[in-house]
This record gives C-alpha cells, structure tokens and sequence, in this order.
C-alpha cells in the first residue's frame, strides 16, 4: 500500500504538507509494508500553465499508489484519482510522520 | 478597409464609438468580435438573416481500439489529454483542448482517435440601417475566443468594404486575433489613469504588430490633461473627443447611439474615417 503525500520541502518524514495537491513542490511515496518513505520526487510539472493536477495525478497513478493524504485535489485530478481508485484524505498541514501515523491510528477522514 | 477598435481597459466605449462609426458611414461591416459579451445589437439593432453554428474539431478517443502508447498524452502541449495504462483509460479534457489535431497526428493506431466537431459559438449575420452586421457569440465555458474571432474574420466579412470591428478588451490573444488584418487600429480610451495605463499596454501591442494608431478619448471633461499629455509626448494623434455629459450617458443606458443623441458629432466621426483612409493619421 503506497501513500501520495504533495509536501512543501524535502525533509524525509519531517517535510510539511502543501496547501497545494498540483502545484505541491515535492511529492513523497510513503510505503506502508515497509514503513517508510520510498519516493521523494521534485514536481517537474509545478510550473506548467494549465492541468497540472491531471499530470500530477496521473504521475501518482503511475508510481501505483493507492491513496493521497494532504490538499484537495481538483477538479481534473480527482476525476483521474476516482477512475484509478486512488482515494483522497483531506489533510491541509502537519508533517509526514505525524499524518502518517494519524492515517494508521484511523483518525484521517475521507475527504 | 478593416479598422479595428480596442480599448485595452474594458468599458472605456469601443461598442459605443464603433456603432456610431459604422452609421455614420454608407454600406459598412458593423463586426462585433467582443465574442464573449457581444452587445452592439443594442445600438444597431440589426435584422438577423442568419444564425450559423460556429465549431471547433475536438479528439474523440476509442479506447477499444487505444494502445494506451502516451503518444497523444505527452504532444498536447495544453494537457488535454490524460492516457492512464495502468487502468486502461483515456481522459479527456475539452476546456483544456486548443484544437490543434496534433492527438489525432501522432497517434499511431488506425481508429484511437478520430476528429469530431463540437460546437462552440454561433455566428449572426444580417443588416442594419445602412449596413451588414456580423456578431460572433462564444459559448459559455469555451476556454478560448481565438478559433471564433479567426473563423468570422477568414470567412465572413465581406471584401472590399469598409468593416469597423468591434474588438473585445484587454490585450491577450483574443485581441491579437481581431486586430491581425486591420488597416487601422482605434484606442478608444477615458480620460483616468486606468485608461492610460491600459491604453500604453495596447498602444504596446499595436506597435508590435506594425499598425497605425489613433485614440478616441471618450467621457472628455475637456480639463484632463493625463491621457492627452501622454499621446502628445508620443506622437499620437487624437482622432477624437467624445464630451461627458449626463445627456449622452442617460441616451446610452436606453441604447440610443450616439450619433442620434449628438447629431453635430456625425461630421466629426466622418472625418476621422476621411482621415484614415487618407492616410492623414
């Protein structure tokens, strides 16, 4: 099970979140089995003019993660996560370990 | 003949000064290009003969016959298109879509992809008083005036008559689009700092595009040096001034045009077509 978490710094499990799902400066992968971060990725797409949260999406898809947790997606975005079965835990700050382990304890809500 | 008029800031009386220029003349094109809220009907209040559906070719993906290969995925410079392997499926997005066909182009799979229209405005065509009139309207949502504005200037207009067009605000693309073919290029601007600073930002945009300029300054106190300062310094000539007054105002809200509420400017907007097409401006 892999975690897509869009966070403002490259900090390990000390990185904060965004506010932003597509415009998110760094994305990490968190693996639950293995309990850890697996991916950091700068997001190459940030600076694009128009559907960035759809590359952004699709980016997520394609690393398999099943779900996201921290900012809202848009409009675009979610309409791929929802076809890919990507679920999104809204989390608008905090930092990685922290929301991580909120997720585990079951205390996220959907949406 | 196409003279184009702008404004840069919006409201300033490009539909206001264009329908009058277009009564004041025999036989012209009244254009209204401002696709997105066109109102010079309001002054000309024009027979409609016609009503012709605009479109614009859109991908359709068939995702039985798809690769899911990306190819289209990663030309689209307006991200589009999403292509998804991992679950097998196309997304399309339309208010991101320019209609470039380079989808369609580069797919290299017979039947993925196939062009069909979608419509995306309407075009009217009929006549007023002493002239045709043309009036492109974009449908709401439609992410770009560009393809409309371009589709009544290539096919629509009649040639070798004079076509004042009525040019939406602002300096973007859509602007850059109805001012491309024209003769001439009319500011119209008001006499306030937001009119100058706008008015600098299309003078800008004229200037790059190699056309002649004049400025018709709207709402004149007579007292408001700013605008008429600056176009002095610069070089630019003033082709006229419409007074401010509570009279012309209370005419334009009930959609009175301006030549009929103030019938003595009627010679003034003649000269400054003579002056145009004398190549005196």
């Amino acid at each position: 099970m892999k975690i897509f978490l869009p966070v403002k710094d490259d900090k390990g499990i000390e990185s904060e979140l965004d506010e932003r799902f597509a415009r998110a400066s760094y994305f990490i992968i968190y693996d639950l089995e293995k309990d850890q971060i697996v991916k950091t990725e700068k997001n190459m797409f940030k600076d694009g003019e128009h559907g960035v949260g759809l590359k952004v999406a699709g980016f997520a898809v394609a690393e398999n993660c099943n779900l996201s947790i921290g900012a809202k997606p848009g409009p675009k975005a979610e309409e791929i996560l929802y076809h890919a079965g990507v679920n999104s835990y809204i989390v608008n700050n905090g930092i990685v370990s922290d929301v991580i382990s909120k997720y585990k304890k079951g205390v996220l809500k959907l949406k | 003949m196409d003279i184009a008029v702008v404004s840069g800031k919006g409201g300033t009386g490009k539909t206001y000064f264009s329908t009058s220029l277009a009564l004041t003349l025999e036989n012209a094109g009244y254009i209204d290009l401002d696709v997105e809220e066109p109102n010079g009907y309001i002054f000309l209040k024009p027979d409609i003969k016609e009503n012709i559906d605009f479109t614009v070719p859109i991908p359709e993906i068939n995702e039985e016959q798809c690769t899911f290969c990306r190819k289209c995925d990663e030309s689209c410079t307006y991200n589009a298109i999403s292509i998804i392997p991992q679950i097998k499926k196309a997304i399309f997005f339309p208010e991101l879509c320019h209609n470039c066909g380079v989808c369609t182009f580069v797919c290299p799979v017979e039947g993925a992809i196939r062009e069909v229209d979608k419509k995306s405005g309407t075009i009217q065509k009929g006549v007023f008083r002493n002239g045709y009139f043309i009036e492109g309207r974009l449908n709401i949502g439609e992410p770009s005036g560009v393809p409309l504005i371009s589709g009544i200037i290539s096919k629509h207009l009649v040639p070798d008559r004079i076509n004042i067009i009525d040019s939406p605000p602002g300096t973007s693309c859509p602007v850059v689009e109805s001012i491309k073919k024209s003769d001439f290029v009319i500011i119209v601007t008001e006499p306030t700092p937001f009119g100058l600073s706008d008015m600098k930002l299309i003078l800008e945009v004229a200037k790059d595009m190699n056309k002649r300029v004049g400025v018709v300054i709207n709402k004149d106190r007579g007292n408001d040096q700013l605008v008429k300062d600056y176009l002095k310094r610069e070089n630019i000539p003033i082709l006229l001034k419409i007074p401010y007054s509570v009279e012309i105002q209370k005419a334009y809200s009930k959609g009175i045009p301006l030549i009929e509420t103030v019938p003595e400017l009627k010679p003034k907007f003649h000269n400054v077509f003579m002056d145009i097409k004398n190549g005196k401006v």
